[in-house]
């Protein structure tokens, strides 16, 4: 097959995109199953469907004539709609698509071999510390399969065939590379569903595939957090400058003062610009000044929300907002000042919009964001890209650490004085949680068994046992210290206030001149989760 | 030549012995209110209102002296031609400044009223240096004007036992954000400008304490470190050996806070009051 003569178009691309995604229906339970720790946690395979199931939908809507604008969509619903640190990563991979594509209408096998491996690049780089053995190692080499047949003057579908054979020798290196991924018996889950990505494409440019259920990921959807619309700048104006003279940071600075929501997406030397503003006009002017203006959208969104009454109040002051896994926790945290709180846990990963949303609707001027989880910090920095210097990133790993920045955290402080205090105090604080395991394992020398309980202490698993409070007892003593004066327990997982209590009163005398306040956290799956200080 | 007088009022805590020393110091009392009937501060113990709260009683009420307590005072010190000091409780918690402006507008003559910024110690440390400079002849303009420096380098800060008599008692202030907070927490609060304010938000007493000191170490050289406790007696002595060890040559004294402040910030009470020392004060 002749691949210099091939010529892909956005319809080539559209299909693709809905191969890969029916290829994640299909398989998301499988690569859910690539879990390394037996803790119900950070969904690998569920994460990266609802990001494709973002990217698929936006596909779905309008038309778009040429593949390097269809890409950029891609590229843009991608890092609205990305959950988890995989989500993050895959959006991360059409933006790199979407730069090699950028301003073609249509591309040869060549330039689209290029654009992914331009992917595969970004993908690499969304990842802050590279360690082999993981997604990375899995990419390199899709990246080297895709290389050699390209450079072979071979056709897409031959491109990917190859890019997933390579792929997949690497896939099956992983737990030689990784000791965590030999003793779980998996291969990396990251990994796997790029290769998942790149066949669904596959069958999707050979036209194989079947179309999921239209209503399939309404059942996963994770509700974000249902915000009021405030409008001091009530028009919605969105455009795209191509050619752009200026960068995305220019065209931010110029564009801040006009108005609020302000968000810059550049692709290439395109600018898609989204912000809300009093002066549409002004905004327009100051578009025209970078180039020649496309795709222009004004709406008044006072139209849209006049059913319920919209305030008007400036955008004012410093606020937090943070994720809760359940509905206690959500109570607390409101309690303790948050001004939004984000559902989301680890199983249940709110995508990079429901913080973008969370931000859009509140009426402070600047946030501090807490994932609260390891698996949603990349979301919370993606959203941070997004919105740029409005927002900050606290990267607290676990409830307990983001119960900690929120109890230091002073609206009336200084940001700078707030981001210090609430760090040093979430890092300070020594975690636990107690689950059950979900299938038998062998980690860290710890033989596991399916159902037991289990106790991850800072992040690291250090016992199994059939006892929740025998497990509990053991957990918190591997975390004492001297000078721990305060053991705050947060009971979840269908347990209610008197189990916990009684859970609680066959371990208290172990432990005297502790203080142990129990509170009531709601969240699913963790038995308990417990801070220390 | 006229005598310069100072007047403090109760909440100062001024001790028997210093009253005594000074003729020309001079005390007005705000007022307590339990069950329906009054009290001079010092006639009667935190401990009792205390006591009235748990039995559930109504909580008790303070009232600042009124503009007549004070002209009674410094209007004939001022008839007879004397100078008049009147330092109060910061204006952040009470209303004892206003009454004592009206008090010496109505007396007339050579009288200035100071607002302390703090309370307690900080009080007193201010009236024993305005009368050592009296004793001293330095005129009363420039004692007035070195009573204003010391209240700008004066720092109170405080941890209370509950929140409960904060929010009762409504002088919570910026502190009101921690009521109904789902998770104990262990503020930190400070007088600033016309209100309480919080310092610091942790989650243990100890903890709390621990970043009072950590403030105080701040200050780069304490003219005197004044604590104050009530129904804390005991960790107000382990406060004082720490400090002394982190301060040997320092000026640190422990009182016991009177019914004013008891009624406002309620059993549990420990604060730390100190002042950066000036220039002038040599090193």
């Amino acid at each position: 097959m002749a691949g210099k003569s091939e010529i892909l178009a956005a319809a080539d691309f559209r299909r693709m995109i809905a191969g890969a995604y029916a290829a994640f229906v299909e398989q998301h339970e499988a690569i859910n199953r690539l879990n390394v720790f037996p803790v119900p946690d950070g969904d690998t395979g569920t994460n990266m469907l609802l990001t494709l199931g973002a990217v698929n939908r936006a596909l779905g809507e309008g038309d778009a004539p040429g593949i390097g604008q269809i890409s950029r969509r891609a590229a843009d619903s991608a890092i609205l709609g990305a959950r988890g640190n995989s989500g993050v990563i895959l959006s991360q991979l059409f933006r790199g698509i979407a730069r090699g594509l950028a301003g073609k209408a249509e591309a040869t096998s060549a330039e689209l071999g290029k654009a992914f491996q331009y992917g595969i690049l970004y993908a690499y780089r969304a990842v802050a510390r590279p360690v082999e053995g993981t997604i990375l190692t899995v990419a390199k080499g899709i990246a080297k399969g895709a290389r050699r047949a390209v450079r072979d003057n071979l056709g897409f579908a031959e491109v990917l065939q190859a890019a997933v054979a390579a792929g997949k020798a690497e896939l099956l290196k992983t737990p030689e590379l990784l000791p965590v991924l030999k003793q779980a018996g998996v291969v990396d889950a990251g990994g796997r569903g790029l290769i998942v990505l790149l066949e669904g494409c596959l069958a999707g440019l050979e036209g194989r595939y079947t179309s999921p259920e239209a209503d399939f990921e309404t059942l996963l959807r994770v509700p974000a957090s249902a915000g009021k619309v405030i409008i001091s700048h009530p028009y919605c104006t969105e455009f795209l400058v191509s050619p752009a003279a200026v960068d995305a940071a220019e065209a931010r600075k110029q564009l801040e003062p006009l108005g609020e929501s302000l968000i810059v997406a550049a692709t290439g030397d395109v600018l898609k610009i989204h912000i809300h503003t009093a002066a549409p006009g002004a905004v327009l002017e100051t578009g025209l000044a970078w180039g020649q203006l496309h795709d222009i959208k004004i709406d008044n969104m006072a139209d849209q929300s006049r059913a319920s009454s919209a305030e008007t109040l400036p955008k004012a002051g410093l606020a937090v907002i943070a994720v809760s896994p359940g509905p206690g926790l959500t109570a607390i945290m409101r309690s303790l000042g948050a001004a939004d709180v984000i559902e989301g846990g680890p199983t249940m990963n709110p995508p990079v919009e429901a913080f973008v949303n969370a931000v859009h609707n509140g009426s402070a001027k600047r946030y501090i964001l807490l994932p609260n989880n390891a698996n949603i910090v990349l979301a919370a920095r993606q959203a941070q890209k997004l919105l740029g210097a409005q927002v900050e990133v606290i990267p607290t790993k676990n409830v307990p650490q983001g119960l900690a920045a929120l109890v230091a955290f002073q609206p009336d402080d200084e940001l700078a004085a707030n981001l210090e205090r609430m760090k040093e105090r979430a890092f300070a604080v020594r975690s636990a949680g107690i689950t059950r395991a979900v299938r038998d394992s062998r980690l860290d020398g710890l033989e596991i068994r399916g159902g037991q309980f289990i106790g991850v202490a800072d992040d690291k698993t250090t016992i199994a046992g059939d006892d929740l409070g025998a497990v509990l007892k053991t957990v918190l003593r591997s975390l004492l210290r001297p000078g721990t004066e305060l053991v705050s327990l947060y009971y979840g997982a269908g347990l209610d206030e008197k189990k916990a209590a009684a859970v609680l009163a066959g371990i208290v005398e172990d432990f005297p001149n502790i203080e142990l306040e129990l509170y009531h956290g709601g969240q699913p799956h963790y038995y308990f989760l417990v801070s220390l200080e | 030549m006229p005598d310069i007088h100072i007047v403090l009022d109760s909440t100062a805590g001024v001790s028997p012995a210093i009253l005594s020393a000074y003729a020309n110091l001079h005390v007005v009392s705000l007022t307590v209110m339990l069950d329906g009937q009054e009290w001079p501060e010092e006639k009667i113990a935190p401990a009792e209102l205390f006591a009235a709260v748990a039995a559930g009683r109504r909580h008790p009420r303070t009232s600042q002296p009124s503009p007549g307590d004070f002209a009674r005072v410094a209007g004939p010190l001022a008839r007879d031609g004397n100078d008049v000091i009147i330092i109060t409780l910061s204006s952040a918690v009470s209303g004892t400044l206003q009454s004592a402006k009206t008090g010496a507008s109505m007396v007339g003559g050579r009288v200035w009223v100071i607002d302390s910024g703090t309370t307690a110690a900080g009080m007193v440390k201010m009236a024993e240096w305005a009368l050592e400079e009296a004793a001293r002849g330095t005129p009363a303009e420039k004692i007035a004007g070195g009573l204003e420096a010391r209240r700008q380098r004066t720092r109170t800060m405080f941890v209370p036992g509950t929140l409960e008599y904060l929010h009762k008692g409504g002088r919570i202030g910026g502190a009101s954000a921690l009521i109904g907070t789902l998770l104990q927490i262990k503020p930190v609060l400070y007088l600033v400008e016309g209100k309480v304010a919080v310092l610091d938000k942790v989650r243990t007493r100890q903890r709390a304490v621990a970043r009072m000191v950590e403030e105080l170490k701040r200050c780069r050289r304490p003219a005197y470190i004044g604590i104050v406790q009530i129904e804390a007696a005991d960790e107000g002595d382990r406060l004082e050996r720490q400090l002394r060890e982190l301060y040997p040559d320092c000026d640190i004294t422990v009182a016991a806070g009177g019914a004013v402040l008891g009624t406002h910030l309620g059993p549990g009470l420990l604060g730390i009051i100190y002042q950066e020392s000036l220039e002038e004060d040599g090193a």
